[in-house]
């Protein structure tokens, strides 16, 4: 746990304490002071983690991405989060119908590589931070889909349900009522897996070039500026390299926390099972 | 000491690692299975009587449970100072075990036939692969199997819950071990097939002449099969004697319970299945004293029931129960029916 | 089993189609074509015979007909940027995809389950914790990142191997280790959860009251029944893995499919985009049909239903 604490904070500390402090202006371009390496001084200009071919100071434009990015991955997961509930809950409580044409276009997603559908739709629709934001969540709502159809499957034939339906409740209504809030908390675990997914997701689209776009900068798309000046100053697609994977590992590690407490009592339950005599 | 002991188990502890720390799963029990007997263990799930059984087969769970104390003799050789390779002779050919749920307890992508040629083939070095096959194929015949050589080489899903416990039990006599541990072998079927499953244990008991130690829930199974019984409550043996005897005069309020707790034949229709109050404790709430204070009926406020642990003492020839009144249990019973019999006046 | 192969056959045709559909679709609905292709200075006059000449003057529904016959001959129209056919340039390509998605899946399979099986056998909670940790980490690290990575080492710093392009083994290693040691963190966590799974089962505690060793538990009970699961996740993982061939294409300028529909992305040559999505997506869903075939054969309960 702590590790996953110390990423995280690391990371907070860089998108939200430094732009307090005073750092370069991000988008500052100064030629004559291009690719400085870290801690180097040239003349008066000093800077802590060194500068970009353009002279750009890299600490403000790591934090300044940062939050790009992290702004991208939460909202486009919260996107998918509501577009999934949604049409889960409808599929796992309708059933039918409404069930077989969800789950059929959820299948007919996932046929395409993700990663692949992303960029055949933003070859289409061309790339802002606003698509890529809506793409990410488009595309990323299956998996909270199935976890919750598989959910209101179940929770449709409890008790509750079943004696709000005989009095009377509206479908919707007992969607709203009954069950979004059993479904909710195992939807933010599905989140927390996906948070991760969606950081790294947007990192390479952004690095292939079909992301954020410059003079706007993103982690991805730093290392990709930097990977031209890989020989003379590596450090630009280094640390922007280092953010993300501090990010993701700190957000999957506890994603994995969440997941192994939730699945701890049923493994318990079903471990050398006795059934109950 | 009797001299045809052929298990024996002394103090034995079994600590389960809890969120909580070690908790006791069982408790310092003890008892003996004597040579071709069979010997109950009755008592709800819980309480302790399957983990007893895996402890004693070097079973248990790795890494959450460890044996805390205590001792387990096969034929005078101690069973716990075994290292891998010793235990492994012995499973198996010595000591071997029935499951309770023949379907997840059979390997779903191993034909059956190899399942059982597997365990020939590990304790019976030197015979060639056709003499296996035809010793397995004789031994699901022997289970009362039907078509025994082509159902060999069929894959569990293909049989029937009753015909895999069939095959589950052809599987545990294929090396005539001296002692059969069946634990709850007829809970996962349907009760037509219950009755099959314990004729089929019954005969094969005949051929072999082994002991076997029946786990169960079920007191009406015990008091058809068993020659002697214990009774266990909270990991720990409360009642244990000889089965007409405990069935006659029960010595333990707990056993006293369970079979009050019985369908009954001559009782009228109008009269209540009788249960025990309350729950039988887990693994954390387990009570100070003796385990069954808070559900006894005999305590009677008594203190000494909270705060000491009832030793397992001789309360009759032959006959042991661990309750500190013992001796008052037959007057309480005497008294509860005469009561019952006034208020249905 | 001949009803499960129908089955999984025909919903894999289905999926073809729907993909097909849904390409079209999403090219057709999101804009003009024609305005898109021709520069900005380009008269009405000039879009409008370019619809003409590409149909797009018909009837959507007589436009997605036509495209569906022509899809169906392997015509999926031409290269906007050098008027060959489409389809053409992606196949040309595949080789190259091919040989490095091959190497690193084979790569990362064989290690993921070297390492597994280790990681069962071996008494050692150290060794076992450290490489889960050691996959963990991997998992972490984004494609491309790793591929600069290793770049920066091995081509830039020690300059052992090279960092661009295709040619000989030397050039294979560093692209196809990117996507191997990806592939091997994602699979060796997935077989080591699997084989934890069975570690519980009932049917393996059978096994030790035989008397039977954890070696041979391992191998012939826990294995088989691990790769059931195994191989579904595998083949749901896929799609990662053909993204990650994507992207590493494009670190190390592997002149691959992937590579090719990042350019066409920048050069807004869609037809080279719709056939390079549609020729991937039906490998991934071929693939996907031999996953669940395997699975068929491996699993009696499915093999002799």
């Amino acid at each position: 746990m702590w590790v996953a604490s110390f990423l995280l904070s690391a990371v907070m500390l860089l998108i939200v304490v430094m732009p307090l402090l005073p750092i370069y202006d991000p988008y500052g371009q100064d030629l004559s002071y291009g690719l400085m390496a870290p801690f180097e001084h040239d003349g008066d200009k000093f800077s802590i983690l060194g500068t970009d071919f353009l002279g750009r100071d890299l600490l403000s434009r790591l934090a300044l991405a940062g939050r790009v990015s992290l702004i991208i991955a939460v909202s486009a997961v919260f996107i998918s989060l509501v577009i999934g509930v949604a049409l889960g809950l409808v599929a796992g409580f309708f059933r039918g119908i409404a069930e077989n044409l969800i789950m059929g276009f959820a299948d007919l997603q996932l046929s395409i590589p993700r990663v692949l559908l992303l960029i055949a739709v933003t070859a289409v629709v061309g790339s802002s931070v606003l698509n890529l934001t809506i793409l990410l969540g488009v595309t990323s709502w299956v998996s909270y889909g199935r976890v919750a159809r598989a959910m209101a499957m179940s929770l449709r034939e409890r008790e509750f349900v079943l004696s709000a339906v005989t009095q009377g409740a509206s479908p919707l209504w007992n969607m709203w009522k009954h069950l979004l809030p059993n479904v909710l908390p195992q939807m933010l675990i599905v989140g927390s897996f996906e948070l991760g997914q969606v950081i790294t997701l947007e990192a390479s689209l952004s690095y292939l070039g079909l992301g954020v776009q410059p003079p706007l900068p993103s982690w991805g798309l730093m290392i990709s500026e930097g990977q031209q000046y890989l020989a003379i100053n590596p450090w630009m697609s280094i640390f922007p390299g280092l953010c993300i994977f501090m990010l993701v590992a700190g957000v999957q590690f506890l994603s994995q926390r969440f997941t192994k407490e939730g699945d701890q009592d049923l493994k318990m339950a079903t471990r050398w099972s006795k059934k109950p005599a | 000491m009797m001299a045809d002991v052929i298990l024996s188990v002394r103090d034995l502890t079994v600590e389960f690692q809890t969120p909580d720390g070690p908790k006791r799963a069982v408790d310092n029990i003890s008892f003996d299975v004597h040579e071709h007997e069979v010997f109950g263990v009755v008592g709800e799930s819980g309480s302790g009587k399957s983990v007893t059984m895996l402890a004693v087969m070097g079973l248990l769970p790795q890494g959450q449970a460890r044996i805390a104390g205590g001792e387990v003799k096969f034929r005078g050789k101690s069973l716990l100072d075994l290292d891998t390779e010793g235990l492994r002779a012995i499973r198996g050919k010595h000591l071997s075990m029935i499951f309770q749920d023949p379907m997840t307890s059979l390997n779903p992508v191993i034909k059956i036939g190899s399942q059982i040629a597997e365990a020939i083939g590990l304790h019976q070095k030197g015979l060639s692969r056709s003499a296996i096959r035809d010793r397995a194929v004789e031994l699901l015949g022997s289970v009362g199997v039907p078509n025994p050589g082509r159902r060999f080489d069929q894959y569990p899903h293909e049989f029937s819950g009753g015909m895999r416990q069939r095959a589950m039990i052809a599987m545990a006599i294929a090396n005539d071990p001296s002692i059969l541990i069946a634990d709850e072998p007829t809970t996962a079927l349907d009760v037509t097939i219950q009755a099959q499953v314990m004729e089929v244990l019954a005969s094969v008991r005949e051929r072999t002449g082994a002991a076997m130690i029946l786990i169960t829930h079920d007191l009406g199974l015990v008091a058809e099969t068993a020659d002697r019984v214990a009774v266990m409550y909270g990991g720990r043996v409360a009642e244990l004697a000889g089965v007409d005897e405990i069935f006659a005069e029960p010595r333990h309020p707990y056993t006293v319970g369970l079979l009050a707790s019985l369908p009954r034949l001559d009782a009228s229709s109008s009269e209540q299945l009788y249960s025990i109050p309350g729950q039988p404790p887990g693994l954390r709430g387990r009570p100070s004293g003796c385990v069954f204070n808070p559900r006894c009926g005999l305590k009677r406020g008594r203190e000494r029931c909270e705060t000491e642990v009832p030793a397992l003492r001789e309360v009759a020839p032959a006959h042991a129960a661990a309750c500190h009144f013992s001796e008052e249990v037959g007057d309480w019973v005497r008294e509860v029916a005469a009561a019952k019999r006034e208020a249905a006046l | 089993m001949l009803w499960f192969v129908t089955r999984r056959v025909l919903q894999s045709v289905l999926t073809v189609f729907g993909v097909v559909t849904a390409v079209f679709f999403l090219v057709r609905l999101s804009g003009d074509p024609a305005a898109l292709l021709m520069p900005v200075e380009a008269t009405t006059e000039d879009i409008a015979r370019l619809r003409t000449e590409l149909g797009l003057d018909q009837p959507l529904l007589v436009q997605y007909l036509k495209f569906l016959a022509n899809a169906a001959h392997g015509d999926l129209g031409q290269s906007l940027r050098n008027r060959t056919s489409a389809l053409g340039l992606v196949i040309e390509r595949l080789p190259a995809t091919l040989e490095l998605a091959l190497t690193a899946f084979v790569l990362g399979i064989a290690l993921a389950f070297a390492i597994g099986l280790l990681m069962r056998l071996s008494s050692s909670q150290k060794l076992r914790t450290t490489l889960l940790w050691a996959a963990f980490i991997r998992q972490a690290i984004p494609v491309f990142w790793f591929g600069l990575l290793l770049i920066l080492l091995f081509s830039v710093t020690l300059r052992w191997l090279p960092s661009l392009g295709r040619g000989g083994i030397a050039n294979l290693i560093l692209p196809a280790t990117t996507l191997a040691t990806y592939e091997l963190g994602l699979y060796l966590r997935l077989f080591n959860a699997a084989m934890a799974e069975e570690e519980g089962q009932d049917y393996v505690r059978t096994a030790y009251a035989k008397g039977q060793s954890r070696t041979k538990i391992v191998l012939r009970h826990m294995l088989p029944n691990a790769l059931l699961p195994l191989i579904t996740i595998a083949g749901i993982n896929l799609g990662v893995l053909l993204g990650g061939t994507v992207v590493t294409e494009t670190v190390f300028s592997w002149p691959g499919a992937g590579r090719l529909i990042v350019q066409s992305v920048s050069q807004r040559d869609y037809p080279v985009i719709v056939a390079g999505v549609l020729v991937i997506s039906v490998i991934f869903v071929f693939v996907n049909l031999m996953v669940d075939l395997i699975y068929g054969l491996l699993d009696p309960r499915v093999r002799l239903s």
